[in-house]
């Protein structure tokens, strides 16, 4: 990759990390809902004994869903980190999943 | 311990109507930006009889043949290109006439290039294309914000309504669960106490009694834009990368050709002509791999009383047989058949017009609900000694939400006035729409800031709509010869329709826009000033 949109995308992540730590509410459901939404998703679609198509249709109805159920879930529970540790956790098993899981045909 | 567990529940309360109050005042002018033109979204197909004179001609009944035109127009423009995609749209409804789309690859550089055309349903000679305008461009900002191309096309604005669906429905959530009390609240409505009870509750009312109608739009909205964020992301997640392994992988890739030629099955004569379960009539057809062997052919009936865009039939268009269905979303399971009824919900063209009609009400009390959380959010700064901003500051905000609301009405009008007298060359037409829709927008904001009176600058922009709205109809009636009571009962019915309702709507406005006050209306409540904890608890439990 262009080391130019590298260093672009290494600050904007860097800035996203740092207004995480100074609001982790806010940042998680601007930014970490949505990256556990769909790792989330692509891990249940590799990960469940169905047919790709099946399993893709019923994700693709539930992701709008599941994105805003982790939004609302961040400003429900009264942790402040709570709900962000949640989604880091799912996120890094997400990625687990779909690293192992071969790919689906 | 009680105690505690009502504090933790007010501090819930509390969080989820931050939630709620800062999403919606974030995105509120954007939520009213799609909310309305989804009201004009609707009347798409509708509105192209009004539009163009050329759509307003009688159907005949024994359309022309009209397949040796199709193959010498796609001989004199397919020269540079590969026709994959041949699109013919039959004389149906609102379309007295053919219309041809050819496109395919570039032999130069593989870049999509494509031709339309218009041909006469009667003498099947060649007719003037008008180029799309207001209505499309109306369409598009709802669909996609009409983004440009220059800043990433229309995928990233589709992707950015998709956004705003989103937090529609978070709003939708949020709102419903910040608010306890909701049996009273949704027959609650004091219109005499104070501008803010009165906004207040009408904010309530209206969102609640169309939650489910908005849940709906939302979800749907929502998806079929973000789709197009999360299917890239799905395939570089699931498939490494590789978009293409996913098209196939979800059935929807593309016979290749094969480069064997082979004569196509007429336009005129192929698959039936009504659909063989709804009796409706074939509309379109859409040819794939057109004079390959490997050709097929897609037709599409209207299914407007069925929770389906089209019904579909695929036939191989080398020998006419009927072929299994590619259509992944009647083909592909329940949870296919699920995604397609998203865009029929989304664009309600599943009940014919009153239907559409209901959505109208539905949409526009949407976009008011958008607006008056916006409102209220001010006037509950300016008014209610919230907010740690000066009053200045609170009225600046109130000036710019009110001329951009009160401004997107007008702009609306005005290009479509615009494009009917349009003069410049076809090319040109959208461009310009786009770029006088921006300007009267402009306007209208800042109008709405430098009139100095919100109330007064939103009345006069509302009265401006009301007489754009009923300006509309003579001028159609000018431009095009086609007056209102000549047009009823003819080919042109549609857009006399159009002409009456432009009439009947820029009424109401103008009565509306004289029927709203000129001042701040005094308050008949003493006005409290209170603390900002002690303010949040009693907007959390505002049935008073």
């Amino acid at each position: 990759m262009n080391p130019v949109i590298m260093g672009v995308l290494g600050t904007i992540l860097l800035g996203i990390c740092y207004g995480t730590w100074r609001n982790p509410r806010l940042w998680s459901a601007l930014f970490w809902s949505f990256v556990a939404t769909f790792m989330l998703s692509a891990a249940v679609v590799m990960a469940f004994p169905a047919p790709f198509q099946d399993k893709t249709f019923l994700i693709t109805i539930l992701l709008p869903l599941v994105w805003v159920g982790f939004q609302f879930w961040l400003y429900w529970n009264p942790g402040r980190w709570t709900v962000t540790i949640a989604l880091f956790v799912i996120v890094v098993l997400s990625s687990v999943v779909v690293v192992l899981s071969p790919q689906p045909v | 311990m009680a105690d505690q567990t009502k504090q933790f529940k007010q501090e819930r309360h509390k969080r989820i109507y931050d939630l709620h109050s800062w999403t919606g005042v974030s995105l509120g002018l954007m939520m009213f930006f799609v909310a309305f033109t989804g009201c004009l979204a609707l009347f798409h197909h509708e509105i192209e009889a009004w539009e163009d004179p050329a759509r307003r001609g009688e159907v005949p009944t024994q359309p022309v043949a009209i397949h040796d035109t199709l193959d010498a127009y796609i001989g004199e423009v397919a020269t540079d290109f590969t026709p994959n995609f041949v699109n013919v749209s039959l004389p149906h409804g609102e379309h007295g006439h053919y219309e041809f789309f050819v496109g395919g690859p570039s032999d130069a550089d593989d870049e999509f290039v494509s031709e339309k055309a218009r041909f006469s349903a009667t003498t099947g000679e060649r007719l003037f294309y008008r180029e799309e305008g207001a209505n499309q461009f109306l369409y598009d900002l709802h669909r996609d914000l009409a983004w440009p191309d220059a800043l990433g096309g229309r995928t990233v604005g589709r992707i950015v309504v998709g956004l705003v669906g989103i937090a529609f429905l978070l709003l939708i959530l949020s709102g419903i669960i910040a608010h306890t009390k909701i049996t009273r609240e949704l027959f609650t409505l004091r219109y005499l106490k104070s501008v803010r009870l009165k906004w207040q509750d009408s904010h309530k009312v209206l969102g609640l009694w169309t939650s489910p109608f908005a849940a709906t739009i939302t979800l749907t909205g929502a998806f079929l834009g973000v789709v197009a964020l999360l299917l890239p992301l799905m395939a570089f997640v699931t498939m490494k990368g590789d978009q293409e392994a996913l098209i196939a992988a979800l059935g929807l890739g593309q016979v290749e050709r094969t480069e064997v030629s082979a004569p196509m099955v007429p336009v005129d004569t192929i698959g039936p002509r009504t659909h063989p379960e709804t009796g409706n009539p074939l509309a379109f057809v859409r040819y794939t791999n057109w004079g390959d062997e490997t050709a097929t052919a897609n037709l599409s009936y209207k299914a407007e009383t069925r929770l389906l865009y089209a019904d579909t039939l695929d036939v191989s268009a080398v020998t006419g047989e009927p072929i299994p269905s590619k259509d992944i979303f009647l083909t592909g399971g329940p949870f296919a058949y699920v995604l397609a009824t998203f865009s029929p919900l989304h664009y309600g063209t599943y009940g014919g017009i009153a239907l559409k009609l209901v959505y109208l009400a539905l949409g526009l009390a949407l976009a008011i609900m958008s607006a008056l959380g916006n409102m209220m959010w001010i006037e509950r700064r300016r008014h209610g000694g919230e907010g740690a901003k000066s009053d200045r500051f609170y009225a600046v905000l109130s000036a710019i939400n009110t001329g951009v609301c009160a401004g997107l009405p007008l702009a609306s009008v005005a290009v479509l006035a615009f494009d009917k007298l349009w003069w410049g060359s076809e090319a040109a037409r959208y461009s310009s729409v786009a770029i006088a829709f921006f300007v009267v927008w402009s306007i209208g904001a800042i109008y709405g800031y430098a009139r100095g009176n919100d109330y007064k600058a939103n009345r006069e922009l509302l009265a401006a709509t009301g007489l754009g709205f009923v300006a509309l109809a003579p001028l159609n009636w000018i431009v095009t010869g086609d007056t209102m009571w000549s047009a009823f009962g003819t080919g042109a019915a549609g857009s006399a329709w159009f002409d009456l309702s432009f009439i009947a709507v820029g009424g109401m406005t103008l009565v509306l826009a004289a029927k709203l006050p000129a001042e701040r209306p005094a308050d008949r409540r003493r006005t409290k000033t209170k603390p900002v904890e002690a303010m949040d608890h009693g907007e959390l439990q505002p049935a008073e």
